[in-house]
């Protein structure tokens, strides 16, 4: 059994035994003025298990851009033909959570979650390359400071292994990893500075991160984040959402040179066993939300993916006069890429929160907190499963559905004595 | 990997079933916190102050709610009687003591007048709901 099967399994058997855990474990013992003990939820985060499966249009790879006897001409008569798919399967769980009330009344706290998620990659090419299948693995943790002003603090640290299932002894560790500053101006509008150092992009980049918000997040609002996208998005009615997107999507992925490809002809003969594979999606589309309660989340994006590329590393190739890059700081040059022609896509996933949580009703800096974790996915990944978790926006008007409520629904709320007044 | 997203989706629509029960209650709060916001007609400080505070507090009283309501309501013995009456006088006596120290946590975050009409406005809230239940047949 390869390392990347076995990570899998042990991914898995993470996400199951933490979901058990904590759907048992969420409750928090305090004592109230009399005393006593008062159990209440202990986290503002459910433990979350998701999924999403997303694959992108083949496309032909033009060989004839590239001279004849060039090296770039080889790889592309090899490659023919294009495809993308991959799945992810991930959890996140809080850890810790504290909470304090100031003096001057404002009550902040501090998230502490641990994250990991497993990605299958399946690039698909014409007939000459064999089958890889590609996998990223990662294990990782994050801390959202909300210090109960307008300030949110966010960290996340996603160490990852990616390898080439079908080719042992491929292995290579990364690390991706984000710290911003959040500041809620006012419920209908935020910005967001910090740094990103991520692979997202088909490349080692260190960028900086930007982004603002205007609008409300329970209700019709714009996102602008750099580089994870722009977003506008509202409502349709109380359970569903609709938006239009642009988001790059993309990944630096360890895949085995079993078909040849790197054949050392550009670096003195020097071949390599693993090359890296790389790619770039702009994506320009369409999302459907459905969240039927706080627990479950479902969505479905298609559109088109138009600014694409597609980049093949080696370590050799990136030997500049015998020294290798510093491989921690340096962006790879690629000994094959290629920019794409567009196709389609489609994308669909679910979120499952488990667990009781504390309420945030018109909580603006927890729906900011929750935003924030959901915009930047774990493991390093471009995948949002949605904000399921912030209440919808209810309106007073709607109060008439209440006409259908019975004794059940509102027993928490009224007493047997207020039926007699 | 496909065969388990397809297993994974049937669990999460089974459990999907499963979690409609807290759906009405869970709208019936957010109607609720939608009274109270226009009721209160709070500034954008005071909402970021006063939420969090809020619902502390209302998860709090349900949990002393659901500690109470847990318990047998028939009684096999006069023990059994007399531990639901102490349990009884128990939440009530927490319903005060929440009452009492959050009213003083919101008199750090809001003017007291505000602090008044929440009070008012919690009340308005439940009369409009037992208006709603009075019109339906006992269950």
């Amino acid at each position: 059994m390869y390392l990347g099967e076995r990570l899998y399994k042990f991914t898995l058997s993470a996400a199951l035994f933490i979901s058990g855990l904590h759907v048992f474990g969420q409750v928090d013992a305090v004592l109230d003025t009399s005393g006593k003990k008062l159990k209440i939820p202990k986290h503002y985060f459910s433990t979350t298990l998701y999924m999403d499966l997303y694959s992108v249009g083949e496309v032909s790879i033009n060989e004839k851009k590239y001279d004849p006897n060039s090296p770039e001409r080889y790889v592309a008569e090899k490659l023919k033909k294009y495809q993308y798919s991959q799945t992810i399967g991930g959890f996140y769980f809080p850890i810790a959570t504290k909470e304090k009330t100031h003096e001057d009344g404002r009550v902040s706290n501090f998230h502490f979650l641990g994250t990991g998620n497993y990605l299958l990659a399946k690039p698909r090419f014409g007939s000459d390359i064999s089958t890889h299948n590609l996998v990223k693995v990662s294990l990782g943790l994050r801390g959202i400071y909300n210090t109960g002003g307008k300030g949110i603090w966010f960290i996340d640290a996603s160490p990852f292994i990616s390898s080439d299932l079908s080719t042992p002894g491929t292995t290579t560790a990364r690390w991706a990893s984000t710290v911003l500053y959040d500041r809620v101006v006012s419920p209908k509008f935020s910005f967001r500075v910090g740094f990103t150092r991520t692979f997202a992009l088909g490349n080692r980049f260190h960028l900086p991160y930007l982004g603002f918000r205007v609008g409300r997040l329970n209700g019709m609002y714009f996102s602008a984040q750099f580089p994870r996208g722009m977003t506008f998005s509202f409502p349709l009615g109380n359970k569903c959402r609709m938006s239009i997107f642009t988001k790059p999507t993309g990944s630096l992925l360890t895949m085995g040179n079993t078909d040849s490809l790197y054949n050392g002809v550009t670096n003195k003969g020097r071949l390599d066993s693993i090359i890296i594979f790389g790619r770039y999606d702009g994506l320009f589309g369409i999302r459907f939300d459905y969240n039927p309660n706080r627990y479950l989340s479902f969505y479905l994006e298609f559109g088109q993916s138009n600014v694409r590329a597609l980049a093949l590393f080696s370590k050799q190739y990136n030997l500049p006069n015998g020294m290798p890059v510093k491989d921690n700081v340096d962006i790879f040059k690629p000994f094959f890429g290629t920019k794409l022609n567009g196709a389609g896509f489609v994308s669909l996933g679910f979120a499952v929160r488990f667990g009781k949580t504390r309420s945030v009703y018109n909580n603006y800096n927890m729906y900011e907190v929750f935003n924030t974790n959901t915009t930047i996915a774990p493991g390093d990944n471009t995948n949002n499963t949605g904000n399921g978790n912030i209440p919808n926006e209810v309106k007073l008007k709607k109060q008439k559905e209440a006409a259908t409520l019975n004794t059940k629904d509102v027993q928490d709320l009224i007493e047997a004595q207020d039926l007699y007044n | 990997m496909k065969k388990l997203f397809y297993i994974v989706l049937f669990a999460v629509l089974s459990f999907s079933s499963f979690a409609q029960g807290g759906a009405k209650k869970e709208k019936i709060e957010a109607l609720r916190v939608a009274f109270i916001t226009e009721q209160l007609n709070l500034t954008t400080d005071e909402s970021q102050k006063f939420w969090p505070v809020y619902n502390e507090y209302q998860d709090k009283l349900k949990a002393a709610r659901r500690e109470f309501k847990a318990l047998p309501n028939t009684f096999a013995t006069d023990k059994d009687a007399q531990d639901f009456l102490d349990a009884e006088l128990l939440f009530k006596q927490r319903e005060v003591s929440l009452f009492k120290e959050y009213y003083d946590k919101f008199k750090k975050v809001l003017p007291v007048k505000k602090v008044a009409q929440l009070r008012r406005a919690e009340e308005e809230f439940k009369k409009a709901l037992i208006e709603q239940l009075k019109g339906k047949p006992n269950e």
